[in-house]
């Protein structure tokens, strides 16, 4: 009998495939410097604030025209595929344009995806060592009497215990449904 | 008690003064009216908490009563120095509102005697007459904004009317149908939602359903300093964006401007663009000629 067992839980053990993820796994988690900025309300907040939850991060610029709304709008789709689940995952907007990205104009921006998005903002310096921690990448190109950043496409996500564990790139074959099943396997996980 | 109309029409008046610099931009006479009509609202508001008096009430109720008239009336017709009526906002409700609770709480004060300073008349004396001047305030600065306009050009809006636009089109557009140029079909335009002095994204449909190619060569909006076609390109992980001098449509072909891909942008809005409303833009195809189209802000 007991063997019979073993068999089976062998089997199927064997049969399952292991999970693969539509992102790229940081296999082990890596653990970055915990950093303090300010939110959208203007109060002091750091990130560690939000251990126990699952973190999407996201750096981009509210005068984005292109990736950054289309972005966001695929994290209210995310949300709304989460149903209840969405309560134990934030959705983290870091500017990379502190000089027009003040919290007011964050609050404005975010405000008109879904008002449960947070949006960090701070000083240059501030956030010069937080992009430099996640490896962003940032140019400032002036066109006329504006200027726009060209930057890193990638969403960040954060366990519970503060870890990195996954990015997406954000390319046009990434789906709401791809993120969702990566968010829902690394709850359970 | 007799606090609360006073306090509803020095919060009309705020508002009014609030929004004067963006109506400014705008259309500079619409601007000074509502810088006007604030400080006349808050002045009033001050002296009447201070001294209530019987003439005064007369002025508040001309005055509030009128500014509501004026507004109501513009809905429908098309405003001085300016080329449509306005548009039905937040702002202008909640203005009204405060507007409207002073104006019939005042009257219902007076008629109960309550407010004190103001003499007790006849109710036709009371509420007719003050609603008679309103009308006179409100109809007489609609003439009155009629009669200077042409006297006044410097004042009034400066965006082009979509009508005027070369190619305009207003049955097609209304209908929301494809709007065609010669072998060109341009349809599905919309535009994202944007702050003023921001930027904005517009993405459109072109199918060329002749047999000689086209390109896009250069795009205009009247609610942007300037505007360019942009393309999206990943480069590794970096995404970046490059204006692209045009855009070829190959005979019988068809170009999607799309997120992720190519967008009009627009730059340094004169205005905020929100949901629902409908902006114009002018596309300019290298054989075709120039076209207008309508693109719906919309929130993907
Ligand atoms: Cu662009």
């Amino acid at each position: 009998m007991r063997l019979v067992l073993l068999a089976l839980v062998i089997a199927l053990t064997g049969c399952s495939q292991p999970y693969a993820f539509h992102g790229t796994r940081l296999e082990p988690p890596l653990t970055l410097p915990d950093f303090e900025l300010i939110n959208q309300d203007g109060q002091t907040v750091r990130l560690s604030d939000y251990r126990g939850q699952l973190i999407l991060l996201f750096f981009g610029y509210t005068h984005c025209p292109d990736v950054c709304p289309t972005t966001l709008a695929q994290f209210k789709r995310v949300r709304a595929q989460l149903g209840k689940q969405a309560e134990r995952v934030r959705f983290i907007f870091v500017t990379l344009d502190p000089e027009r990205d003040t919290p007011a104009v964050l609050k404005e921006f975010l405000a008109t995806f879904d008002p449960t998005f947070i949006g960090f903002t701070g000083t240059t310096a501030d956030l010069e060592a937080v992009w430099k921690s996640y490896g962003i990448y940032r140019e400032k190109r002036v066109e006329g009497s504006t200027y726009f950043v060209d930057h890193t496409a990638r969403i960040y996500v954060i366990d519970a215990r503060g870890n990195l564990r996954l990015t997406w790139l954000l390319d046009a074959n990434l789906s709401t449904d791809d993120l969702v099943q990566d968010i829902q396997h690394l709850m359970e996980g | 008690m007799r606090n609360v109309p006073i306090l509803a029409i020095f919060l009309a008046g705020v508002i009014h003064l609030a929004v004067a610099p963006v109506h400014y931009t705008h259309a500079p006479a619409h601007g000074i009216f509502f810088a006007l009509a604030g400080a006349a609202e808050i002045f009033w508001a001050l002296a009447f908490w201070r001294r209530p008096s019987t003439r005064l009430y007369y002025v508040g109720l001309a005055v509030a009563g009128g500014l509501v008239i004026l507004w109501a009336v513009t809905r429908v017709l098309i405003q001085p120095f300016e080329h449509e009526p306005g548009p039905l906002d937040a702002g202008g409700l909640v203005c009204k509102g405060c507007e409207l609770v002073g104006v019939v709480m005042l009257a219902i004060l007076a008629l109960q005697g309550r407010l004190s300073g103001v003499e007790k008349r006849s109710p036709l004396r009371l509420v007719g007459q003050p609603l008679a001047m309103a009308l006179v305030v409100g109809v007489g600065s609609l003439g009155m904004g009629y009669g200077l306009e042409p006297y006044l050009p410097t004042l009034a809006s400066q965006e082009e009317p979509m009508s005027e636009m070369p190619g305009y089109d207003h049955a097609a557009l209304s209908s929301g149908a494809t709007v065609t140029l010669g072998q060109l079909q341009i349809s599905g335009a919309w535009a994202r939602p944007a702050q003023m002095g921001g930027t904005s994204a517009v993405y459109l449909t072109i199918v060329n359903t002749g047999e000689q190619a086209d390109a896009l060569v250069d795009v205009q909006s009247p609610v942007a300093e300037s505007a360019e076609v942009h393309e999206m390109r990943m480069d590794g992980d970096v995404m970046r964006m490059q204006p692209v001098a045009r855009v070829e449509v190959a005979a019988g072909g068809r170009v999607e401007l799309k997120p992720g891909g190519y967008h009009i942008m627009l730059m340094g809005l004169t205005r905020a663009l929100a949901v629902g409303e409908r902006i114009p833009i002018v596309l300019q195809f290298e054989h075709s000629g120039q076209v207008a189209v309508e693109a719906t802000v919309t929130s993907p």
